[in-house]
């Protein structure tokens, strides 16, 4: 069966890098981008990816404006957004539902969870949808 | 915060969106179903068997369900009863990172906190449905400014402003109003002349409307847009621009 690819944009290098050994680590390919617009030039340029992890604070293009952007685009807008910050009010979460994301997950947060949350989003969106 | 979370995220009232709820504590399940019915969902309680809830198909809804009132194993039955996402909530012990994540692989779509507050749920909820019942929730593209400072709901008929306190919803605004916000939205930062906008609005009519007529309507949503009025840009001889100021 063919690795899903998680397209991350993250602006901080050695989280980018834990993320992709992370990702690795529990079965998924990556693509990093070390901000928001590099990340949907990536996209928009047809770039593959089948979910993506997201920062919200990155310089160029923050996290909520990427999430619109894919949420926009007919050709991205089913794309399992799962949306990492270090803004825990609940109103930055109700911002991120808002702007399209369909997980949050604290920063810090332990691989476990990153990955069960990934696992579970995958299970609900990408698999209930083929 | 500005603008009730349960008008704001409310799905229509003749919605077939049903949403299960197993909760342990009284309150809390009496709490979660105002907030819930409030915004339009029709809440099912689960019989506190939870190995043995009914078998409920041909509706559509996520399930809220106690952690504490379950194990790991009872999610794959669970899964087979209920066409819905699992959505587990718990506090304290059953809110671990390790219990979690445990409940998560297991099967369980998600997890949140039973202290949660109502317009995060909503927020959530929403989210859910957004995705997997447009439909049924009357949920349709949302388009935003570039500045993230007006959105507009399409299929919902809905606008808001961002406020000081949050988003305000833009409740008088009037159907053409609406369109013609969404054109702007669809097309920010970019020129527009008034022939494209009439067309776009009125259609075969267009050569029939009033020029006049367009100019009241831009001058109307400017207006009910208050501060944010102000984006929209009169190209003098050649039509409109949205551009907010950064």
């Amino acid at each position: 069966m063919r690795r899903r690819k998680v397209l991350v944009a993250e602006d901080m290098e050695d989280l980018r890098e834990i993320l992709a050994l992370i990702l690795e680590r529990a079965g998924y390919d990556s693509v990093l981008c070390e901000n928001g617009a590099v990340a949907w030039a990536y996209l928009r340029n047809g770039g593959p990816a089948d979910m993506a992890i997201v920062d919200v604070v990155m310089p160029e293009m923050d996290g909520l404006e990427l999430c619109q952007r894919i949420r926009s685009d007919p050709a991205l807008k089913r794309m399992p957004i799962l949306l990492l910050t270090i803004k825990k009010r609940p109103e930055d979460q109700e911002e991120g539902y808002d702007a399209g994301a369909d997980e949050h997950l604290p920063k810090p947060f332990r691989e476990k969870i990153l990955v069960a949350r990934l696992r579970a989003l995958e299970r609900r969106l990408l698999k209930r949808s083929s | 915060m500005g603008g009730a979370p349960r008008d704001k995220y409310a799905v229509p009232v003749d919605s077939a969106l049903r949403l299960w709820l197993l909760a342990r504590d009284p309150d809390l399940r009496r709490r979660w179903k105002r907030w819930l019915s409030s915004a339009g969902w029709s809440v099912i309680d689960l019989p506190q068997t939870p190995s043995h809830p009914p078998p409920l198909r041909g509706v559509a809804g996520p399930a809220l369900l106690d952690a504490a009132l379950l194990e790991e194993s009872d999610l794959s039955e669970m899964r087979k009863r209920l066409p819905s996402p699992l959505i587990l909530f718990g506090g304290g012990e059953q809110a671990t990172e390790d219990k979690v994540a445990r409940f998560l692989m297991a099967g369980a779509d998600d997890f949140i906190s039973a202290s949660i507050q109502e317009r995060v749920l909503l927020a959530k909820l929403m989210a859910y449905a957004r995705r997997l019942w447009p439909e049924a929730a009357g949920v349709g593209p949302v388009r935003w400014s570039p500045l993230r400072r007006i959105k507009a709901d399409s299929r919902r008929k809905l606008a808001w402003v961002r406020a000081d306190r949050g988003w305000e919803p833009l409740k008088s605004l009037t159907g053409m109003e609406l369109r013609l916000l969404l054109l702007f939205l669809e097309h920010a930062e970019a020129p527009m002349d008034r022939a494209y906008i009439l067309e776009k609005l009125w259609g075969e009519r267009a050569a029939d409307i009033n020029p006049i007529t367009l100019n009241k309507h831009i001058e109307s949503l400017r207006r009910k847009l208050g501060p944010h009025g102000r984006a929209i840009r009169t190209l003098y001889g050649f039509g409109y621009m949205f551009l907010e100021e950064k």
